[in-house]
């Protein structure tokens, strides 16, 4: 009798934890909107991350005192390089005054096309496996999904995929099955950047003929549907070896750094 | 009460660390300094405790992660309905039955994971995931080593 009353309530307490795990997902999935929403307004808010901001000050003592080294001996190299810069800087205010004519005379209609708003870059995927990040403008800004990031220098980071109110999620060229239509500058040749299951980088799709050499640098070209033409997205690295008609080669993303930092969204770059 | 005040700290701390230095723009390996915490937790803690941690990491990591909604918590719930499963049939206090039921849920965590940004993401993230598996069951054997014979008293480990 004890032993049957024992199996029923087993069972019994089976029941009500599928009831309640069921229950449990059913209203997660109901609230996800408002979930994500407050999950990166808690997490992503300026003023709220003090703990980020005591994070990074330990960081940086510990990066400090286990390199205290190698950072006198920077210090006396800057010293030195600081000595030859500032000779170098009296020339260089010729050739910058020289440069910047230039620079209006052929560029500005470049640069102009685009309209770019500023943003930072508060979080990025915790898990590692999507490239995934968050910026701080939202639609509040004007940004929409299908916008380019880019940095200072025009190096292309990823796109707009998601934007909230006060916040947008970018996937960056990092991301998995990632495919971007490349220009080689140096002599016009266009190819495919492709991600492989290493995590590498290729360019593919390239003819023998091409005179492909390494630190040749790539931008996007006309034929992406998700990236502005003319952005700057890697350099050619090594050739890989094959017998087929087109070759491959290992190309190394410009866009390299992990750290969190400011960035610009073309605004007039939905596609 | 003030172990669980302790654990939670101690959650909150790995959850910063994982969110912003964990997390970069390449999609390669990282050491799961979270899941490993979770884990150990698991079974020194009840379970409606470890519960809403699995919620709360669930609803961090959905909403960061950018992969389809749900994904990782679903992970999760598999991954410790197993361990809940196992705890049954092998004692929790026992050494090698917590290297048996840790490293089997760190790997049913992966596989499912794997699984489904395989099916619903549409994302190959294969050789990732078994680096992933291998690192973090690596560092889960090591934590649990350094308790076992560093706390080997104070936890009545049964050897």
């Amino acid at each position: 009798m004890m032993k049957k009353n024992k199996l029923v309530w087993n069972f019994l307490s089976g029941v009500i934890i599928i009831i309640a795990l069921f229950l449990i997902f059913k209203i997660y999935f109901l609230v996800q909107n408002p979930l994500q929403e407050n999950t990166i307004i808690i997490l992503g808010n300026e003023n709220q991350t003090i703990l980020f901001k005591t994070f990074n000050r330990l960081n940086s003592w510990f990066n400090d005192f286990f390199h205290f080294n190698s950072l006198r001996n920077q210090v006396q190299n800057l010293k030195e390089e600081n000595n030859n810069l500032l000779e170098q800087l009296v020339e260089l205010k010729n050739l910058q005054e020289e440069n910047s004519s230039l620079k209006e005379a052929f560029n500005v209609k470049q640069t102009a096309k685009w309209h770019l708003v500023p943003a930072q870059i508060i979080m990025i995927d915790p898990s590692g496996l999507t490239g995934n990040f968050w910026i701080n403008q939202g639609q509040n800004n004007g940004l929409k999904p299908g916008m380019n990031v880019v940095l200072a220098n025009q190096v292309l980071i990823g796109t707009l995929k998601e934007c909230f109110s006060n916040y947008c999620r970018g996937e960056s060229i990092f991301a998995p099955q990632t495919r971007i239509g490349v220009k080689d500058v140096a002599n016009n040749f266009l190819a495919i950047i492709e991600k492989d299951n290493q995590g590498r980088f290729i360019l593919k799709l390239v003819p023998r003929e091409a005179n492909i050499q390494p630190n040749d640098l790539l931008i996007t070209s006309t034929e992406n549907n998700n990236f502005v033409p003319g952005l700057l997205v890697a350099k050619v690295k090594s050739l890989i070896p094959s017998e087929s008609s087109l070759q491959e080669y290992l190309v190394e993303p410009l866009f390299i750094s992990n750290q969190l930092f400011s960035v610009f969204v073309i605004t007039n770059s939905v596609f | 009460m003030l172990r669980f005040v302790k654990n939670f700290v101690f959650f909150i701390i790995f959850c910063l660390f994982q969110i912003f230095y964990q997390g970069n723009f390449f999609v390669k390996p990282i050491i799961d300094l979270l899941l490993i915490f979770l884990i150990l937790s698991f079974f020194d803690f009840p379970t409606i405790y470890i519960t809403i941690l699995i919620l709360i990491r669930g609803i961090i990591f959905d909403s960061l992660s950018g992969l389809p909604w749900g994904i990782n918590l679903l992970s999760l719930a598999i991954t410790f309905l197993f361990g809940f499963l196992l705890t049954r049939f092998l004692e929790r206090e026992n050494f090698i039955s917590r290297i048996i039921i840790g490293e089997t849920m760190m790997g049913s965590y992966w596989l499912s994971l794997y699984l489904m940004s395989l099916l619903i993401a549409h994302q190959p993230l294969g050789v990732i995931m078994i680096l992933n598996f291998f690192i973090n069951s690596c560092l889960y054997s090591g934590f649990l080593f350094f308790n076992y014979y560093v706390f080997a008293k104070k936890n009545n480990y049964q050897r």
